[in-house]
């Protein structure tokens, strides 16, 4: 599925297409598990260092992973533990994904056991052959910038073993529930929201395509390091089927009001219809789409299901440059300082962490971890040795900006 | 001993490295190279001087190796000029002829020269060239020297080219604490042109690319006369920028790489490239693929920012002896096919086919800024000794550019 086929061929690829479904840590198991009770003929694997954790899970297949590390208790947000674990399982997580076409991957960032043990299974179920789409869920804001750089840093490890990673930045659940939202609503949509991807992305790649989309345009679309991948979906039926179906889209809190697609350097547009679907409605699902993402690139694909009758279902998937990224603030003091707090004040921490999706607090967090060299973040666009000297601006255009930046093309390495 | 006349130094100034060459002129006024000296830059960003004592001690040491090079001393130069800030427009000047003959003189022609670049300018903009085109006497078109020809009205078409005063008084202020003296300036890319084009190519139609370390430089010869010129401040350091950040490599190592391995043609098949680190680090790996797709972007956007160019001002339909590149990128791999794709005209890497020398000189690109100014300077010279001749462009320019290099000082 990595090369170009037919639509012939593609056809056939659903119905052999071996999918699993992996949630790794805490947030990612519990995303899993509600997602498996709403789509079938999935395999789905919850992978966690918390055995308790584990336990309250339904409709899943259970691994536990590091019980000698961490003697079966979370990894108490500490990324190092998460990675040590996943590595000393690593034989029995490529049990796990072996006879897998495609893996997807579900973790919350910014805690331990998601945001170390993610990039690890990303990187088995590659070597088995997989394909790996991973969903990053982003801690909220008030989480902390620990926890913030800590999820960043884990991105960027899970963007380079993955083929393609798609973001979900909790923060934006404020925006989809409203502010009266119980805290369990709110992790209720948000694994909602994961599983509408997980849907539309099988969906994308299995249906037989008109205008065929697969995975290499999928990652052409999703391949750049410094951009972080976004979807949107939408579907309606009746009449008015295609205005309602890009309504939604354009709706949904996830794409910021159109922000998103206006900063966008690719976009990918999917359109799925019934037999019945015609040009016109094609035309009018992709037209809106592309007319407000004027800087991206768009590839768009549409496709026919039988079901599908009188009804049309629009993905969208945009990457841009959203979050930022700011350059780590000596990371290694902000968390001797955190653990401190939250040994002597635990009202003040402990009512945020009570909060988090990916929390794993049940082993205080003792050790305080060696300081780690972060990664320095780019800041907006990168003008390399040319950073003091003025901008060569041709036409509105900053030269001194590498073309394959200005152009959006993704150097996958 | 040589009159000191008879040597005449082009010095280049540029990105990547400075440039000093020695051209003697021969019995019969022909030209010959007798030395080069050359050395990298380290004072230079995007064709402008950022850093004056590392451009002095590189003037030095180039000029210093040119002497050894040539056996002779070197107290004078003349000096390219190159920048971002650079504009260049066509004007049109007119002058009522007040003799009682109605013969036009010289005297007439100077000043409808110096009508036609009597224009608004900016400011802090200074005018460097001032090349004619043509000359029309009482609205006849086409003559090419109207000196003698009887008529009442005098019209002359010019190019003016002009820049930033005191960027171009950077360069001269720089070399003349060397010490050596500034004889005169000129822009590289009509420095690149005089090298480059034979007189039939010129009139045939023809653009010269000089993509050097950190401008891009182009004009077009237009029947013989220049009709248009430019400068992009985008060079072969942006291609070293580009494959810096995008295989996330030291600068050292990028420019290495484009060096051994760059190339605008993006490979079939894919290999890595291993290149060794510091003792204790494995070997850095990087795809050759990505490499060239990262410099073919680069060097298509700019082939098309120069080719949008030639579309503006409706040039294409007179270009029949095509595209000459030169400058130090001429020797990116695969160019000439990118940019006979980009332009549709026949692309040529330019050799310096104007002038005798060694052949190690001649047959570099990145040489012919300097070569072009030795052949500037001899015009220049002819233009003191001899009487005017009719076919040579620059000479005009002349005694106008003495005296501008005089008062910037």
């Amino acid at each position: 599925m990595a090369t170009r086929k037919s639509p012939s061929e593609t056809a056939d690829t659903s119905a052999r297409v071996r999918l699993k479904l992996v949630g790794v840590g805490g947030a990612g198991g519990n995303a899993v598990s509600q997602i498996a009770g709403t789509l079938t003929g999935l395999e789905v694997i919850a992978v966690n260092t918390d055995l308790q954790a584990l336990h309250g899970l339904a409709d899943v297949e259970k691994m536990q992973i590091g019980s000698a590390v961490t003697h079966g208790l979370g990894a108490g947000g500490e990324v190092e533990l998460g990675l040590r674990a996943a590595q000393q399982d690593t034989e029995r997580l490529e049990a796990a994904v072996q006879n897998s076409d495609l893996v997807f991957l579900v973790a919350g960032l910014g805690g331990g056991t998601g945001t170390g043990a993610a990039p690890v299974v990303a990187r088995v179920a590659k070597g088995q052959g997989a394909l790996v789409l991973g969903f990053a869920i982003l801690p909220f804001t008030f989480e902390g910038e620990r926890r913030r750089q800590q999820a960043l840093a884990g991105l960027e490890q899970l963007k380079a073993q993955a083929d393609a990673v798609i973001c979900i930045a909790n923060d934006k659940l404020f925006k989809v529930v409203g502010e009266n939202a119980t805290a369990a609503e709110a992790f209720q949509k948000g694994n909602d929201l994961v599983a509408t991807g997980v849907q539309a992305f099988w969906q994308l790649l299995s249906r037989k395509g008109l205008i065929n989309v697969d995975f290499a345009d999928l990652r052409a679309a999703l391949g750049s390091k410094h951009s972080d991948g976004i979807f949107s979906f939408g579907s309606a039926t009746g009449a008015e089927k295609t205005r309602a179906a890009v309504k939604a889209v354009m709706d949904n809190p996830l794409l910021d009001g159109g922000e998103v697609l206006a900063k966008a350097e690719t976009v990918l547009v999917s359109v799925l219809g019934g037999p019945d679907m015609t040009l016109v409605d094609v035309q009018r699902a992709v037209e809106p789409i592309s007319r407000a993402t004027p800087r991206a690139h768009v590839i768009m694909g549409a496709a026919i299901d039988e079901e599908y009758v009188d009804r049309l279902a629009i993905t969208v998937i945009a990457t841009a440059n959203l979050i930022q990224r700011r350059p780590p603030v000596s990371v290694s003091t902000r968390q001797t300082a955190g653990s401190r707090v939250a040994a002597s004040s635990p009202l003040r921490t402990g009512s945020l962490v009570a909060v988090a999706p990916v929390a794993d607090v049940k082993t205080p967090a003792k050790k305080e971890s060696a300081p780690k060299q972060e990664s320095l973040p780019l800041e907006g666009v990168s003008r390399g040795r040319f950073d003091k000297s003025e901008p060569t601006l041709v036409d509105g255009e900053d030269l001194d900006v590498p073309t394959f930046i200005r152009r959006g093309v993704s150097l996958k390495r | 001993m040589l009159k000191k006349e008879q040597i005449v130094v082009g010095l280049e100034v540029g990105t990547s490295k400075v440039c000093a060459v020695v051209g003697e002129t021969m019995e019969g006024g022909n030209l010959q190279i007798i030395g080069v000296g050359q050395v990298p830059s380290t004072g230079v960003r995007k064709g402008e001087i950022v850093d004056m004592d590392a451009a002095m001690q590189n003037i030095t040491d180039a000029v210093a190796a040119a002497e050894d090079s040539a056996g002779v001393e070197i107290h004078n130069v003349l000096a390219s000029v190159s920048g971002g800030h650079i504009r260049c427009f066509n004007n049109r000047g007119s002058v009522i002829v007040t003799n009682e003959d109605r013969e036009i003189t010289d005297e007439e022609v100077r000043n409808v020269l110096l009508n036609a670049k009597a224009v608004n300018i900016p400011m802090d903009h200074v005018v460097v060239h001032a090349i004619r085109q043509r000359f029309y006497v009482d609205g006849a078109d086409g003559i090419q020297n109207p000196v003698r020809m009887l008529g009442s009205k005098l019209e002359a078409d010019v190019h003016v080219i002009h820049g930033v005063r005191t960027r171009f008084q950077n360069t001269i202020r720089c070399i003349k604490q060397v010490p050596l003296d500034v004889q005169n300036i000129a822009v590289s890319s009509f420095a690149s042109a005089l090298a480059v084009l034979t007189t039939e190519q010129q009139k045939l139609g023809a653009v010269v690319l000089d993509i050097g370390g950190g401008t891009t430089d182009f004009l077009v010869y237009r029947e013989g006369t220049i009709q248009h010129s430019g400068v992009f401040a985008v060079g072969g350091d942006h291609l070293t920028n580009d494959i810096a950040i995008g295989l996330r490599i030291p600068m050292s190592r990028a420019e290495q790489l484009k060096i051994e391995h760059g190339s605008v043609e993006i490979p079939e098949v894919d290999e890595a490239i291993s290149f060794k680190r510091e003792v204790g680090l494995p070997d850095l790996q990087v795809s050759k693929q990505q490499l060239c797709r990262i410099m073919r972007l680069r060097v298509e956007e700019t082939l098309t920012l120069v080719r949008k160019e030639l579309d503006r001002q409706k040039l294409f339909d007179y270009l029949a002896a095509g595209v000459f590149i030169t400058g130090g990128c001429a020797r990116v791999r695969g160019l000439e096919a990118l940019a006979g794709e980009i332009f549709a005209l026949p692309v040529h890497i330019g050799h310096s086919q104007t002038i005798n020398g060694p052949t190690s000189a001649i047959e570099s690109p990145e040489y012919s800024t300097a070569i072009g100014l030795v052949r500037y300077a001899q015009g220049s010279q002819r233009d003191q000794h001899q009487a005017p001749s009719p076919a040579d462009k620059v000479k005009s320019t002349f005694h106008h550019l003495l005296q501008k290099v005089r008062t910037m000082m």
